[in-house]
């Protein structure tokens, strides 16, 4: 009981403190610690880790298979995945070349299982995604209120402007699109439909004349280039989220960091 | 039209994949139906001028973080990077901090000896080596003590014995240190560990998913620049092509006078991707028009 936690504990505590320390004391010995030794330690205890893992994943599947858990057929697939890989990375090797440079020898059936298996499987796997997005966001992207509309709008510039077709979308499409985009967002306010297609049509047919007055075709500014929308929202809005997100996630580190090294955060001892 | 709206709004996913495979299908087998212009973005310019300011003799850091999964996103950006670098003579150095790094490393120099355009030699020109675990920490110690982690390169040779590992003890030793990344640990843990304390300049190249997170290093000029997935990868692969076509016009003297170059893979499957984003654009405003009619009709 005491080498699974209190002794689990001092050692997290103190190694804790230690690794801390290390860049507010300015003691060389300490400094050489945090800098060398203890990433060092870690890299080794991480290679243990690995191990661990793969003990870990035969045995959750070898019990589920025993146990014919819920979909334990697929578990079969995993560990006979599992094992021919481990076959051919120890046991076979197919080549002259000593064991370990063999995984990478052209000629090695480990060599071969990765690229011509495991290659296209992952590949096919990350390609379904495509599929499934187009699919979502036919279903999901719907004009239901304020935030789903600039959602909606942020996500099909994007979409058009980080490929190749977006910079061949006239500015008189943007200007429809703008338009539509505000219509959209007041339709909710106008009773009278006769009234808001009219109005609708108006204000296109205004912008378009104003864009051909104001020469947008030759000299196109760049609030009606898609492109150019696309990189101002990467920039600005974007941009902002993220850091806010990291700082969120920054302070979130600082707390749970603090509760470790204090020894009130329990659950990584498997609490 | 009503009712056609309202029908579209409930369509079987199953059209929708099959359409959304014939887009990507058809522009892959007969590019020239599809051909269309690549816009250079912003970000992609500063990466191409980066490695442009290099020198020759310079020595990059090159850092592997993607697997067969992100492969066809993220390793045009590596072959063209790679490309870019080998014709300005600069030595090239390749770590790997994912376990499948060296092999998609491997491929990518594999590829650039099959184009024959370099005369370059192992251990000479570049020196690859291989994966570590630890993530993160390994890119501290790569930034504190190289030599403390790497003892050997890819070929199991004592780094003491190769000439292009004179004088390469940590980071700051590199004139600059390029990642391709798909994930964790990715360009934001050399951000962090490394090239920013160190004062190194870094750039990256990087699936689409992850510019978001990567976009405030960007603004910030922590990243100069950054290749983002695919669009990424074909525009830097056209600014490669155009400038290696020059070259060798110019006699360049890295670059071999009887090789072939070829506009790269990423461009290729740009008009696949353009045609993808229309049709999805095209369901989402369809599926829309859909919506509201059924709202209508509901009351």
């Amino acid at each position: 009981m005491f080498i699974k936690r209190q002794l689990a504990i001092i050692v997290m505590m103190s190694m804790g403190f230690l690794a801390l320390s290390g860049y507010f004391l300015n003691f060389s010995v300490l400094r050489e610690f945090t800098d060398r030794d203890a990433p060092q330690w870690y890299m080794i205890i991480a290679g243990f880790a690995a191990f661990l893992g793969c003990l870990n994943l035969l045995q959750l599947h070898i019990q589920k298979v025993v146990n014919k858990q819920k979909n334990w057929q697929y578990s079969i697939f995993t560990l006979l995945g599992f094992i021919i890989m481990i076959v051919f990375a120890f046991v076979y090797k197919n080549v002259d070349t000593p064991w370990g440079p063999h995984l990478k020898d052209e000629n090695s059936s480990f060599y071969w299982m990765y690229n011509f298996i495991y290659l296209p499987l992952a590949s096919t796997m990350f390609a379904l995604l495509a599929f499934f997005v187009a699919s979502a966001s036919y279903r999901a992207f719907r004009i239901r209120n304020f935030e789903a509309t600039l959602l909606l709008i942020s996500g099909v510039l994007l979409m058009l402007g980080r490929v190749p077709i977006g910079a061949i979308i006239p500015w008189w499409v943007v200007v429809i699109m703008y338009v539509s985009f505000l219509f959209a967002m007041i339709a909710s306010k106008i009773k009278n439909r006769k009234v808001f297609f009219i109005s609708f049509i108006c204000v296109n047919l205004l912008c378009l004349f104003l864009g051909f007055q104001l020469e947008w075709n030759t000299s196109t500014p760049l609030f009606l280039l898609i492109p150019s929308i696309q990189e101002w929202i990467m920039a600005v809005p974007a941009t902002a989220g993220s850091r806010a997100i990291m700082i969120g996630i920054a302070l979130g580190i600082v707390a749970q960091s603090f509760r470790i090294i204090t020894g009130r955060e329990r659950s990584i001892l498997g609490d | 039209m009503e009712r056609f709206f309202t029908i579209f709004g409930s369509i079987d996913r199953r059209v929708i994949f099959l359409l959304i495979g014939l887009s990507v299908l058809i522009p892959l087998i007969k590019p020239d139906w599809v051909e269309l212009p690549i816009k250079i973005d912003n970000n992609t310019q500063i990466v191409y001028d980066s490695i442009a300011d290099l020198n020759e003799g310079d020595r990059v850091l090159l850092s592997f973080e993607y697997g067969a999964s992100t492969k066809p996103e993220v390793h045009p950006m590596a072959v063209a990077v790679l490309k870019h670098l080998f014709s300005k003579g600069i030595k090239v150095y390749i770590v790997s901090l994912w376990p499948e790094g060296p092999i998609m490393a491997k491929l990518a120099m594999d590829e650039i000896i099959a184009s024959n355009l370099f005369n370059i030699e192992d251990g000479k020109d570049y020196v690859m080596f291989d994966y570590k675990v630890g993530g993160s920490i390994v890119i501290k110690n790569i930034a504190d003590d190289f030599r403390g982690i790497y003892k050997q390169d890819y070929n199991k040779i004592p780094i003491e014995t190769l000439p292009i590992m004179q004088g390469i003890y940590n980071v700051q030793d590199f004139d600059f240190v390029f990642d391709f990344s798909a994930g964790v640990p990715g360009n934001a843990e050399w951000v962090q560990y490394a090239c920013d304390p160190k004062e190194v300049p870094l750039s990256s190249g990087c699936t689409s998913i992850m510019v978001t997170d990567a976009i405030p290093y960007v603004e910030s000029g922590q990243l100069r620049g950054i290749l983002a997935g695919m669009p990424g990868a074909a525009e830097y692969e056209k600014m490669v092509y155009e400038y290696l076509s020059n070259e060798l016009v110019n006699n360049n003297k890295y670059i071999n006078q009887n090789a072939n170059i070829d506009k790269g893979k990423a461009f290729a499957r740009m008009s696949a991707q353009s045609v993808a984003h229309l049709l999805m654009v095209i369901f989402i405003i369809l599926g829309n028009l859909s919506y509201y009619y059924e709202r209508r009709k509901k009351g």
